[in-house]
């Protein structure tokens, strides 16, 4: 099999070699249930903390004032946060909530159960660079706001909220409406004081650690109703045998990122592929990266509105070139939820979008590997 | 107490009128009925007088054995019959079991007399048998104009009593009408007008476009999990995979938009044809149906296959829609055919297709390729196959 030039990192990455090689070694030693009453199952219980440590080092969240609900993943943790807030009370279930108009599924989908349920949503609107227009907030959040939800980084273009501004302003108009931050795809990868927030969804698969393996990050003293429900593990709120291998393994993946430096890492090569992307196109096509600063550096968004994203997607995967796009080819199937839409954009730029999305496992050979392929076919399409 | 057997007792309308054919029609579904069975190695299979008989097939196995020989082309109508003496106590005494467990209120009795040395007439017989129920089931009364159920005594070499029946595919056995070949594209009509010719008795096999990296992978995904169905009453089917992208891309570059559509069409033709010819298959069938879509127009369809020299079957031509969807849903088709993956790009689509093309004007379009029959041949040379049991 030749080299495979993987830029779709914001949907998955690669496991670090020492993370799968390190929860082999997990496995195989340290089988006991972390719930149980012996030594044995206290040792593996002792991962919780190690995991803990790294993930909120990451976040640079103080331990003292946050803890660690291990959960499937970001969905899930998602849905704890929302649904564990909401449906704590009868009176939780007829308040509003907000969350803003370039949500992952995994948010919008639960807020739309939750309207379901009883409760009213509001959805604040973004600008066209896809930041958080801060009179939206102040208009959608009111005394009866009970949660706030909103996405750190958009997993389609990158665009990164100013948190602790968005906080400050949430706190401002009502103190106890909670906000959850979604960094499923900021962590590891952008940097913030977000020390105000009450929540805080990630997903180990993101940063390098395997699939299955999530947390909720939760302000000390939270009350949350339990979504899943069993044997009462992790003080009741997420029952269900406690997944100490792969905690290890995610708590070892974030261990590896600030100790490798990913970020800064993540940073230069960014910064080459945008280089290079606008050598060649231009910054017409762009969705994403400019203007600086507003934009997680793994994510490249960009239209070339000649042919579909699908069909270039495809071109690119003949040549071993994996990237990734949210819109079908297909009238029928098309991404109607797009943020590219709530960003202001137009239908064909939406269809025609492409996202590269990079991790420390790219290198600026392969980047280079991607920009020509990208020109070539260009280049197949203007005859 | 008398011996009987149970066993499934298969009729065959229309090839017992076969005349001088016959003998190969009934050797034809008598092999298709092993291949049917095949899963079933136990049972044993004989022939009586314009019927097949399935005996040693055991109870669990039995509603198995039923529901794939209702599927076999050529099969009328399948009994669960028991088979006794050909005498009137083990045909009253095995009545009286065979009803039994009918759960309904009236009956009447039909007697066919194919041995006609039996003492009795078949009324008589009827009236006889009916009397001996009668007596021996408590609680069901006769009614000759709308019984609950028949019960049938055949007179063979032994006497068949049975009143469940099962209705089948009839048609034709499969092999008997020659080999098409069926443009399946993915959607809905395609898999159908397979069906419906591979009734009558042509052993189908498929040809699919698609246009990679236009079109998706799940889209030829689709295709061949299509064929996947169509093999079960097809014994197998072979599915050719050809890639247009090429000739998409030069027609898209060289021809008047309105145009794009039909020219597909033609080249889709055209290498059905090749195809055809090299693998000595006689027709072309397809899914169009008349008005359903702006390649489906008469223009539309005369001027695509005006390219192709084998016979070219429609069968679905003058379906409705609807009607289309009804025996997709029968067979199982509807459910993969609307997975919502296309079979051709969008981009390929023009805004206003001609609706009235003309031969002579799709001449002109595709004159302006250069080197088209190259394109057209390296597309067919290049290929893939899939083979489904």
């Amino acid at each position: 099999m030749g080299e495979k030039y993987y830029f779709d990192n914001a949907a998955s990455t690669r496991p670090y070699g020492e993370v799968t090689e390190g929860l082999r070694d997990y496995c195989m030693n340290c089988y006991a249930n972390p719930s149980s009453n012996h030594s044995l199952g206290f040792e593996a219980l002792k991962t919780l903390d190690f995991a803990s440590e790294w993930l909120l080092k990451e976040l640079r969240l103080p331990s003292k004032n946050y803890e660690v609900i291990y959960t499937s993943g970001a969905t899930e943790s998602a849905n704890l946060a929302l649904r564990g807030t909401i449906e704590r009370s009868e009176r939780l279930l007829r308040s509003s909530f907000a969350i803003t108009s370039i949500e992952h599924h995994c948010v919008s989908q639960t807020a739309a159960y939750l309207e379901r349920r009883g409760a009213t949503s509001c959805v604040l609107k973004v600008d066209k660079l896809g930041q958080l227009i801060p009179e939206s907030v102040s208009d959608g959040i009111n005394s009866t706001t009970s949660i706030a939800s909103i996405i750190w980084v958009n997993n389609e273009t990158g665009a990164a909220q100013d948190i602790k501004g968005i906080v400050d302003l949430v706190k401002g108009i009502n103190p106890s409406t909670l906000v959850h931050i979604d960094a499923a795809q900021a962590f590891g990868k952008v940097t913030q004081d977000i020390s105000g927030v009450d929540m805080v969804s990630i997903s180990g698969h993101k940063f390098h650690a395997p699939k299955g393996v999530g947390a909720l990050i939760v302000k000390k003293g939270l009350q949350l109703a339990p979504i899943i429900f069993g044997g009462g593990q992790q003080k009741n709120l997420r029952s269900g045998t406690i997944n100490a291998p792969m905690i290890y393994a995610m708590g070892k993946a974030a261990r590896i990122g600030i100790e490798n430096g990913s970020k800064e890492q993540l940073q230069e090569l960014s910064s080459y592929l945008l280089k290079c992307f606008v050598q060649e196109f231009g910054e017409e096509p762009l969705n994403s990266m400019l203007p600086e600063g507003i934009y997680s550096p793994h994510i490249l968004n960009v239209s070339f509105e000649s042919l579909k994203g699908e069909v270039f997607m495809r071109m690119l995967e003949e040549q071993d070139v994996f990237v990734s796009t949210s819109s079908a080819c297909s009238s029928k199937a098309e991404n109607k939820d797009s943020a590219l839409y709530a960003m202001g954009y137009g239908k064909k730029r939406v269809d025609s979008a492409l996202r590269i999305s990079i991790s420390v496992d790219n290198t600026k050979g392969q980047i280079d590997y991607l920009i020509d392929k990208i020109k070539n076919i260009k280049k197949r399409l203007s005859h | 107490m008398s011996v009987h057997n149970r066993l499934i007792l298969i009729k065959y309308g229309e090839i017992s009128l076969k005349g001088a054919n016959r003998g190969f029609f009934v050797k034809t579904l008598d092999k298709n009925i092993r291949i049917a069975l095949k899963g079933f190695p136990g049972v044993t299979i004989n022939h009586i007088q314009s019927r097949i008989t399935i005996s040693n097939v055991s109870q669990s196995d039995e509603a198995g054995v039923v529901e794939r020989l209702a599927k076999v082309f050529g099969i009328v109508r399948i009994a669960l019959a028991y088979e006794t003496d050909p005498d009137m106590d083990s045909i009253q005494e095995i009545a009286a079991i065979a009803v039994g467990d009918s759960g309904a209120n009236s009956f009447k009795v039909e007697t066919t007399r194919a041995d006609k040395r039996f003492p009795l007439t078949s009324p008589e017989i009827s009236a006889q048998v009916g009397a001996y129920v009668l007596a021996n089931a408590p609680g069901l009364v006769v009614d000759v104009r709308n019984p609950d159920f028949i019960l049938h005594i055949e007179l063979r070499k032994n006497a068949y009593v049975y009143y469940k029946q099962v209705e089948c595919e009839a048609g034709l056995p499969l092999g008997t009408g020659g080999d098409g070949l069926v443009l399946l594209s993915g959607g809905i009509d395609s898999p159908v007008a397979s069906y419906m010719i591979a009734r009558r008795g042509m052993k189908m096999h498929g040809i699919h476009f698609h246009s990679y990296p236009y079109t998706s992978l799940q889209a030829l995904e689709k295709a061949k999990s299509l064929a996947e169905i169509l093999a079960v009453q097809n014994n197998g089917f072979v599915l050719y995979i050809v890639n247009l992208a090429k000739i998409q891309e030069a027609i898209a570059v060289n021809c008047n938009a309105p145009y794009f559509t039909i020219l597909l069409r033609r080249a889709m033709y055209r290498i059905a044809d090749m195809l055809a010819e090299q693998k000595g298959i006689g027709a072309l069938v397809t899914g169009e149906s008349l008005g359903q879509v702006a390649s489906q127009t008469m223009e539309g369809m005369a001027c695509s296959s005006a390219v192709a020299k084998k016979l070219i079957l429609r069968p679905l031509v003058s379906f409705d829609k609807m009607d289309i969807v009804k025996i997709a849903k029968r067979i199982g088709t509807f459910e993969t055919s609307i997975l919502p993956y296309e079979d051709c790009c969008s981009i390929f689509t023009p805004k206003h297709p001609q609706i009235r093309p003309r031969i002579d004007r799709a001449q002109i379009e595709e004159d302006k390729i250069p080197n088209y029959l190259e394109l057209l041949v390296a597309a067919f040379e290049e290929k893939d196959m899939a083979q489904f049991e």
